[in-house]
């Protein structure tokens, strides 16, 4: 089970955010898409493998756009990295049915912890079996 | 004036119960075993189908959801002489209206039907027409569209929703469809995934926390049943809601009032609860791993989704959805469907449901051609091998030895077993007896043991073809009457 990971700035919080990944799932069942046009031409491509999916969202807009391709997410049990805990933005977060929110300004290990379980459970075979053996490369897509 | 239909071997009891129904003024139809119950289930439109269970062709509770396929989905009103706790319960969950042990009085079981015709009237009577946005629910088989006409009900109103299933039947679907159909459409459909939180970390997420409450609560934060207010709260495998948090919980369902962590006053959140779950939450109950009161108060109104398996018939519809749906993913490309493709999704059981079944499909896309028509041998390999072991086991069971792999086939239930054991005795005994005492009850008591009346029950339960002859004449209620004389046949 592989993890898609989205962060236009692998800076700062993208990248601690990054590192809890990392410490949950090796690095080559990661894939990290640092742009919209790199996450729609991932969408795009046969899922195989990939059923996680963090979003590390840094302006509002970001996340208006990911609304406009919710179809292409629905496979995805998805968490999301918000940049501020405003109603306005929390309301446009729902519409995307993630499994767990968190913000920008904290929460870090929860998210952590999240993640871990999400993991486990898709071994645990919560998720069909049926993607295992397609492991892609390494991917990092600007 | 509704149409009624028996399927019992008792002819005295069908004859009585065909009386009281016809005196309430409805048309009867009487059957004596289940293969011509069945088949004039499917001939015709019955409201109401009265089912004994030991039929001599069969367990009638294993025809239940066969005749509530049928095209006028009848009632179905279980009559048995052997009532147990478990036929109760496999009655109640295929579909059963009642289920009555005999003898009964006439009124008992006529009380049923009077219920269950009142119920048709109002289930179909002309509703006003509501377009039901579906939001992926694809299907038209009778157990979707029960499942939808209940989404259509549970969207009219406010009450607590419990959606069962197995994983992958689509649960979470169904909440939101219910949200998004209902008049808190344009609020949040706020997901709590209770599977992945974990104990600590549940109560924070759902109630929030005022800063301080805890080591590391340097802010304050809104919990999930605040952002709910006004809109729906998805509670997605609420077995694995802990316990402490389930008494929490159960008050605010209560109440509509939390606390935060933390905090000194009291929140209000008008939501909507939808829990899903593909756990046995009974058996939680009794295992002590769920709390009863609240388990209570989520069941108000139930869903339960219909594994894959049971309903094939839908799997044309559903690739032909997903595919258009894929095909945004993969580009356009014009795939053909041999209809072997079509007819081995059809046969496997898929244990995954309708996930894995887009699984599957995403697979078969991304590896065929352009122009290409694709066959069985394209569906994932796994698949492919349960198929055919599958159909292997079904070949063993005609006839063949099964194969040391091929999984044994499960035992029935002792009393069913010893039930059946005993009918086939009887009927045989019975066979015999008649072919050495010929027409003389007398001779039969005298040889069987057997007192007179306990004969004539016998002969009354078996019809087979040696006893057929005598058939019961409910004006001479201690006698049979054929062809033939019987001799003695009063005192």
């Amino acid at each position: 089970m592989n993890v898609l990971f989205y962060s236009a700035s692998l800076t700062g919080i993208g990248k601690r955010f990054l590192r809890i990944v990392v410490s949950h799932i090796p690095r080559d069942r990661i894939e990290i898409c640092r742009s919209l046009a790199a996450l729609d031409a991932r969408l795009r491509r046969p899922l195989e493998g990939l059923a996680i999916a963090v979003f590390h969202i840094t302006l509002v807009d970001e996340l208006g756009a990911l609304i406009t391709r919710r179809d292409l997410l629905a496979d995805f049990r998805t968490i999301l990295v918000l940049p501020n805990c405003d109603e306005a933005t929390t309301a446009l977060a729902h519409v995307l049915r993630p499994r767990f929110v968190v913000y920008s300004d904290g929460d870090l290990p929860d998210a952590s912890v999240v993640l871990g379980k999400m993991l486990q459970g898709t071994k645990k075979g919560i998720v069909p079996k049926g993607w295992d053996g397609l492991v892609p490369e390494v991917t990092t897509l600007q | 004036m509704a149409n009624i239909l028996i399927i019992d071997d008792d002819v005295v009891m069908s004859e009585l119960l065909s009386q009281a129904i016809k005196d309430r003024g409805h048309d009867i139809l009487c059957t004596h075993t289940l293969t011509d119950g069945i088949a004039a289930a499917k001939a015709s439109s019955f409201a109401v189908v009265y089912l004994d269970v030991i039929l001599p062709d069969g367990n009638g509770l294993d025809a239940i959801p066969e005749l509530r396929n049928t095209l006028s989905c009848p009632e179905v009103v279980i009559m048995t002489g052997a009532g147990d706790p478990d036929g109760a319960e496999l009655a109640i969950k295929s579909g059963a209206w009642d289920y009555l042990e005999k003898p009964s009085s006439i009124n008992m079981m006529i009380l049923p039907l009077v219920r269950a015709l009142q119920y048709r009237d109002v289930k179909l009577s002309p509703k006003p027409l509501m377009t039901l946005k579906r939001q992926g629910i694809v299907g038209s088989s009778a157990s979707i569209t029960a499942c939808l006409d209940r989404v259509s009900h549970a969207s009219e109103n406010d009450t607590s929703v419990l959606i069962t299933g197995e994983t992958g039947t689509g649960k979470e679907g169904f909440a939101w469809a219910i949200h998004d159909n209902s008049r808190r459409a344009d609020k949040n459909f706020v997901v709590v995934d209770c599977a992945t939180l974990s104990d600590t970390l549940v109560e924070s997420v759902l109630f929030g926390y005022q800063k301080g409450a805890f080591t590391g609560a340097d802010r304050s934060r809104e919990g999930l049943i605040k952002q709910a207010d006004g809109g729906t709260l998805f509670l997605d495998e609420i077995g694995e809601l802990p316990l402490a948090v389930q008494k929490a919980f159960l008050r605010v369902l209560q109440e509509r009032r939390f606390r935060p962590l933390g905090g000194k006053e009291e929140l209000s959140s008008d939501f909507r609860l939808v829990a899903a779950t593909n756990r046995d939450l009974d058996a939680m109950v009794r295992d002590g791993q769920f709390r009863s009161d609240l388990l209570y108060r989520i069941r108000s109104f139930t869903i339960e989704l219909p594994p894959l398996r049971e309903h094939p018939e839908d799997i044309p519809a559903l690739v032909s959805y997903h595919v258009s749906r894929l095909a945004e993913r993969h580009g356009e490309k014009l795939i053909n469907f041999s209809p072997e493709f079509i007819d081995s999704l059809k046969a496997y059981h898929w244990p995954g449901n309708v996930r894995e079944l887009v699984n599957a499909l995403e697979r078969v896309l991304a590896e065929a051609g352009a122009n290409a028509t694709v066959f069985p041998k394209d569906l994932p390999s796994h698949i492919r091998v349960q198929m055919i072991r599958s159909a292997l086991v079904g070949k063993s069971a005609s006839g063949r030895p099964p194969s040391p792999a091929a999984a044994p086939s499960p035992l029935p239930k002792l009393q069913d077993l010893r039930d059946e054991a005993i009918v086939r005795v009887e009927k045989q005994y019975l066979k015999d007896l008649m072919a050495v005492a010929g027409d003389s009850i007398k001779q039969a008591c005298a040889i069987s043991g057997l007192s007179r009346s306990r004969l004539y029950e016998l002969i009354k339960k078996y019809q087979t073809p040696q006893v057929q002859a005598y058939r019961y004449c409910p004006a001479l209620p201690d006698d049979f009457h054929s062809g033939r004389t019987i001799s003695a046949p009063a005192g």
